[in-house]
């Protein structure tokens, strides 16, 4: 077998332990929309307040909070549980032959894809709920992938701490509400904490991409950034949580 | 007392104690949403319709007032929902082993009530350090009915979903009810928001915190939104543990 | 109650502790356009005192259903089940209060069996050294092992000196000692009259049951077990009426 269909293969046995299980496939359908709807009408109850210095309208801004919170907490959970599994399946694979590298390399082939899948969902149901046109449809999908993907890789640094779907979707879920918050601008919220936001940049990247219609590149690089070092961070702390077997496993 | 209702209640107790998820909920929960977010909005004042009057409060004290009833809602719902969870497999045991279906709703609406008050002393423990209601007895009273309905929605959604999926509804539930669609400071909400639960504790709440004079309609209406719930809590549960041989 | 006469090993006369006649239990599925499972369909069963029933069959095909039915825990949509007596009932799979120790366990169980303080700290003593375990008193259901918590799930179901015993795979995850422990534990019940029925795949350990009941296609096909674990009447032939129990019934003298 070669390098790539094992990769294949693995990407394969990660994605579909995430869509047969039906919470998950549940809330990839529901969760956009429910949240983009909810935080538009929600929201849109209140008056505009005179001290809120917001680029978008009050209306357009929560329901970038409802995608962006849709995306996050999904491909947050997403990671948590590919951890989860990765801690004894993964494991077992490496025991079994699976080589270490292509293990890694078809878990996060896994998490951008199906974030990738997630973020699409979370655009078109944005795009299909404002009121106003979108200025760029594909760059609020470029932004909504980034947030996925942080958030991906967060849920896997929570799953490494807290391996259990309960516990871990509750840290996931309060992570990204709290970071949606901050991110989104609603409250003004002094920089130093803004900064502290995972998503910040990414969520101005979405921002922008609504109103404006343009990339915003001077977030681009920021964003990027923060997605190679919670990277990292998730590399190490898969390879501390599966303990791979680098030779190859048992002998034949 | 029904010695095996007390039994149950003091072991039920002791589950509460040793769930960790729980007592980090509590801990983190109230000092994040009633904590934080009093701490986050800006200096501001701003006019709140209460009970049909104008009243002019600062944006802490309206964001404290709101938030401590969903804190409370929100915790006491997953604690009826693990309520629920950790003891479903099991009550099939004990009630083989002679507790009646009544001694088992007992014990679990023993158990609800407990729950909420400690959730409720919490959230209000938090909230008083920095804001003081108008009237502190008729405040705590609101806080605790609230917990209390959301308590009995957290059973009712243990015994229909998933452990995972009834986490994600009563973490959202609560929120989305009291903080989005009973927020006073929705000048359009449609009539239908008036048939959630968060509807009348949310208003006795508000006219607890800044008020003097209270609507007790409010408080006759929460209590009454209570009984109902529990009642369909009690048949659902009581359905669930009787003898189907 | 029906009473029959066959006499237990021991020699005395047997009471039926547990009869179940023509039990149908289908599981309706909850999706549309899917089928739903006739998973009993016309069982007959029954447990005498002082009696070791084994009910064997192949996964899938029932068996815990029928003991669940058997416990009164599952409800059942046709045929008869009557009972006599205090019942044990140990699942296949741990139900147990996961963050009680195994002393709260017992005393919450012991509550509920309406015995009295003394009683449940007798049966505790007893069954904590018989099933060694001992050690584990005061750790939480949750942290123990596998086999551990199957030993407290067992005692669960013994402690109060049942009439009748409903084991699930009861011996998951036993040590052989304490595999032995189970069995000699057993036998000691059946000789006090207990009825005990075992669900088990362990075929080399036919010559402990008296009885051995298999269940396949809903149908429960009795067969008489001799001292030597050979069969004493003829199992599963298409001629034999699978409803009526053999006319002698217990061993042969």
């Amino acid at each position: 077998m070669s390098r790539r269909s094992r990769t294949i293969a693995g990407a394969r046995a990660s994605a579909l332990s995430f869509f047969r299980e039906p919470l998950n496939v549940a809330l990839l359908v529901v969760l956009p929309a429910a949240s983009v709807h909810i935080f538009g009408v929600a929201y849109g109850q209140f008056p505009e307040f005179g001290f809120l210095d917001l680029s978008a309208s009050l209306g357009t801004t929560a329901r970038i909070m409802g995608a962006t919170f849709a995306t996050g907490t999904l491909a947050g959970v997403l990671g948590l549980f590919q951890i989860i599994s990765a801690r004894d399946a993964d494991h077992r694979l490496s025991i079994c032959g699976f080589p270490a590298l292509d293990l890694l390399v078809s878990r996060f082939a896994t998490l951008v894809a199906i974030s990738l899948v997630i973020a699409g969902v979370a655009t078109v149901t944005l795009v299909g709920l404002l009121s106003e046109a979108v200025g760029s449809p594909l760059f609020v999908f470029a932004g909504l992938t980034l947030v996925g993907v942080v958030y991906a890789m967060l849920g896997m640094l929570v799953g490494t701490v807290l391996p259990r779907p309960l516990e871990g979707s509750l840290a996931v879920v309060i992570l990204a509400d709290m970071d949606n918050v901050v991110a989104s601008g609603i409250f003004p919220i002094r920089d130093r904490i803004t900064q502290l936001s995972p998503t910040s940049y990414a969520h101005e990247v979405v921002t922008r991409a609504v109103v404006d219609g343009e990339l915003a590149t001077g977030e681009l690089l920021p964003a990027l950034t923060v997605v190679a070092v919670l990277g990292c961070l998730a590399v190490l702390a898969y390879t501390r949580t599966v303990r791979p077997v680098a030779s190859g496993g048992v002998p034949q | 007392m029904n010695t095996r209702v007390t039994t149950a209640v003091k072991m039920g107790l002791r589950e509460f104690r040793r769930t960790p998820v729980l007592i980090g909920l509590l801990v983190v929960l109230p000092l994040y949403f009633i904590g934080g977010f009093t701490n986050i909005v800006p200096d501001a004042t701003l006019t709140v319709p209460i009970g049909g009057e104008p009243v002019t409060v600062t944006l802490s004290a309206f964001v404290a007032a709101l938030v401590t009833p969903v804190t409370a809602g929100l915790l006491s719902g997953i604690v009826g929902l693990f309520l629920m969870q950790s003891s479903k497999a099991a009550d099939d045991r004990l009630r083989l082993a002679g507790y009646r279906p009544r001694d088992l709703v007992a014990t679990r609406v023993s158990l609800l009530a407990a729950g909420g008050l400690v959730v409720s002393a919490v959230s209000l423990a938090v909230v008083l350090v920095g804001f003081t209601p108008e009237s502190i007895p008729a405040f705590v009273a609101a806080t605790v009915l609230t917990a209390l309905i959301y308590g009995v929605l957290g059973v009712i959604v243990g015994v229909s979903l998933s452990r995972l999926a009834g986490v994600y509804v009563m973490l959202f539930a609560p929120y989305v009810d009291m903080l989005l669609f009973q927020n006073p400071m929705a000048t359009d909400s449609a009539a239908w928001t008036k048939l959630l639960p968060g509807y009348f504790p949310t208003k006795a709440t508000m006219d607890a915190a800044f008020t003097q004079g209270l609507d007790i309609g409010n408080f006759v209406g929460a209590v009454g939104y209570f009984l109902v719930v529990l009642l369909v809590g009690v048949v659902v549960f009581h359905r669930l543990t009787s003898s189907r041989a | 109650m029906s009473e029959t006469q066959p006499t237990t090993r021991g020699g005395e006369s047997q009471t039926t502790v547990v009869e179940a006649t023509d039990v149908e239990k289908t599981y309706d599925s909850r999706l549309p356009f899917s089928r739903s499972v006739d998973v009993l369909d016309g069982a007959t069963l029954e447990i005498g005192s002082g009696e070791i029933v084994g009910i064997m069959g192949e996964n899938g095909s029932g068996k815990s259903t029928l003991m669940q039915v058997l416990a009164g825990v599952l409800d059942y949509d046709g045929g008869n089940v009557a009972r006599s007596g205090r019942i044990g009932w140990c699942p296949q799979e741990p139900r147990l209060y996961d963050r009680l120790t195994v002393d709260e366990t017992f005393e919450l169980f012991g509550e509920a069996y309406g015995m009295s303080d003394s009683d449940v700290e007798a049966a505790r003593s007893w069954l904590l050294e018989e099933l060694d375990f001992e050690r584990f008193r005061d750790r939480q259901v949750r942290n123990l092992s596998g086999g551990n918590k199957q030993k407290v799930n067992l005692s669960v179901a013994l402690m109060h000196e049942p009439d009748l015993l409903l084991l699930d795979e009861p011996y998951t995850g036993f040590d052989w000692e304490t595999f032995q422990a189970f069995w000699d534990l057993t036998e000691d019940l059946r000789d006090r009259g207990v009825g005990v029925a075992v669900i088990s795949h362990i075929i080399s350990e036919r010559d402990r049951f008296d009885v051995i009941y298999e269940l396949h296609d809903g149908h429960l096909h009795r067969e008489v077990v001799d001292e030597k674990g050979g069969s004493a009447s003829t199992p599963t032939e298409p001629e034999i009426d699978c409803e009526q129990p053999e006319a002698d019934g217990g061993q042969p003298e």
